[in-house]
């Protein structure tokens, strides 16, 4: 005998498979639009994007083909790029995180006792969390010109927009105890948040938080190229020059920015919640 | 003195507490026992004011708690230590912060945002901490602690309320006898000491016999027992103990059993 929650899960499940099922045939997934041989022409490209550096000119100056210098011939031109994304990411992350911790505390059942505020904020959230960042970014480069400004804008409205959910969802899985027993000994809205709420959920904002600035930092490199800051704009000249080998080098300049980020985003959270403290 | 009149609260169609009259004259040391799901727990939250009542009232020295708002409700329910069985402290901020949140409303608001408490008040704290032997671990994360000493931290933080009245909710529930037998020592220490009224929820009738010398015994939202320890016969266990539906007494003897 097959119980009903049982019975019900595998109808779901088949459901699900139906639904996917459909979907492949509808997008065209395995259809015949991939002709040809896409791996090979996935192979010419990294070969066209690979440099032709000569061994025994590598670290000549940038007026001799095949060295590095030649390679990035522009490359404190396009790390200044870099550093400028990477401030466009910081900046935009911080402004969304501060919005965000306002706003969610606002949007969230247990700090926010009146419904349509919640309701109205909710949608809100949805609301940012659906504008695609390259249409914003084009917005408000025509509206405040080309430059890092327009960015930074974009990436703190997507940032409030994933933040408002993820924030407010933290703030509603924390603990009610420890919010009872700073509002019994009379604490109000503001000390229940801070000595209730934050102990309890700052470990898990600012891990979101620094997710969130790989993810921007990303986004940031992708903004420039329709005119939002950065080095977004280098990538968008190499390919319209065809210089794909400039291509590469301004790719490793991102990744190498990114790792640089990560490595010192999991230091900061570690020291947070203390793995490897002695104590 | 405190006084609850006709006091009731309703959870969707369940009654938690049914129309509960009490007083309290200053400095007792009262045990309200009973069966889980008897009410004890919202009588103490409808008195703090964690919860609202749907019909009667609670006054203190001749006014009502009920109407109160803002900063006079915020400075009732600071009037109103609460104690609770899972301490309810903040386990990630160390000791002293914690027992310093009883006295929110005396430092400046912004500051103590920032964790930043007057001097008197961190040196009240610490000898709040210290009559309850716990000022060595001042420093320390609360959530370090063992149960017994998150609940002394408790305590403190209650005394450092100054409170007119100290509620505690199954105080020790959690604990081990040991631990347990130390809490209430301090319980019935503040009662006799600063003459404060203390209000305990406890499971177990024998420390009701040993430290209280008031008992309110509740079933079903109900007071079916009000007097001194000495009153507790047969008949009123009885009354406490094996009121309501009999399988609820089944479910409720099989898991203490086990």
């Amino acid at each position: 005998m097959i119980s009903a929650g049982r019975r019900n899960t595998a109808l779901w499940l088949i459901v699900f498979l139906g639904v996917l099922g459909w979907s492949v045939h509808v997008s065209d997934l395995l259809g015949a639009a991939t002709a040809g041989d896409p791996f090979a022409r996935i192979g010419a490209f990294i070969g066209r994007m690979t440099p032709d550096l000569r061994f025994d000119a590598l670290f000549a100056d940038r007026t001799t083909q095949g060295s590095f210098a030649y390679w990035f011939y522009d490359g404190d031109k396009w790390l200044a790029a870099a550093i400028e994304t990477v401030e466009m990411a910081i900046v935009g992350t911080v402004f969304g995180g501060v919005i965000s911790i306002g706003l969610c505390c606002l949007a969230a059942r247990n700090l926010m006792p009146f419904g349509p505020v919640r309701w109205v904020l909710k949608r809100f959230f949805e609301a940012l969390r659906t504008v695609p960042d390259i249409i914003l970014a084009i917005v408000l480069a025509a509206a405040f010109g080309v430059g890092p400004m327009a960015g930074v804008i974009t990436l703190t409205i997507a940032t409030v927009g994933s933040f408002g959910k993820l924030f407010t969802e933290a703030l509603e899985a924390a603990e009610p105890g420890p919010v009872d027993g700073v509002r019994a000994a009379g604490g109000g809205w503001f000390a229940q948040i801070r000595f209730g709420v934050a102990p309890q959920v700052l470990p898990n904002l600012v891990a979101y938080a620094l997710l969130r600035l790989e993810i921007n930092l990303a986004a940031a490199a992708a903004l420039g190229i329709v005119g939002a800051g950065g080095i977004g704009i280098e990538l968008e000249r190499a390919i319209t020059y065809t210089e794909f080998d400039t291509y590469l080098a301004v790719l490793l300049i991102i990744i190498a920015m990114i790792m640089t980020i990560d490595m010192t985003s999991e230091a900061i959270r570690h020291r947070l919640i203390g793995v490897g403290n002695k104590r | 003195m405190l006084e609850i009149e006709g006091l009731t609260k309703r959870f969707g169609d369940k009654v938690a507490v049914d129309d509960v009259t009490l007083s309290f004259p200053p400095g007792q040391m009262v045990a309200v026992i009973g069966r889980s799901g008897a009410g004890k727990s919202t009588l103490l939250r409808l008195v703090n004011r964690l919860a609202d009542p749907d019909a009667g009232d609670i006054r203190w020295d001749g006014s009502s708690v009920l109407r109160l708002k803002g900063r006079a409700l915020r400075d009732w329910r600071r009037n109103a230590a609460m104690i609770f069985q899972q301490f309810h402290l903040a386990p990630r901020l160390d000791v002293l912060t914690n027992v310093l949140l009883g006295a929110l409303h005396e430092a400046p608001p912004h500051a103590a945002m920032f964790k930043a408490f007057p001097r008197p008040l961190r040196a009240r704290a610490i000898l709040e901490l210290d009559a309850l032997d716990m000022a060595d671990a001042a420093l320390q994360r609360a959530g370090t602690l063992s149960g017994g000493q998150q609940q002394r931290v408790a305590i403190a933080r209650a005394m450092m309320q100054s409170p007119k009245l100290v509620l505690a909710d199954e105080p020790i529930a959690s604990l081990d006898v040991e631990n347990a037998e130390r809490v209430m020592a301090e319980l019935a220490r503040i009662n006799r000491e600063f003459g404060i009224t203390v209000i305990v929820n406890l499971h177990t009738l024998e420390t009701a016999r040993r430290w209280c010398t008031r008992v309110i015994g509740m079933a079903a939202g109900k007071v079916v027992f009000d007097g001194p320890v000495a009153g507790l016969d047969d008949a009123a266990l009885d009354r406490i103990y094996r009121a309501g539906r009999p399988h609820a007494v089944m479910s409720e003897r099989a898991p203490a059993a086990a």
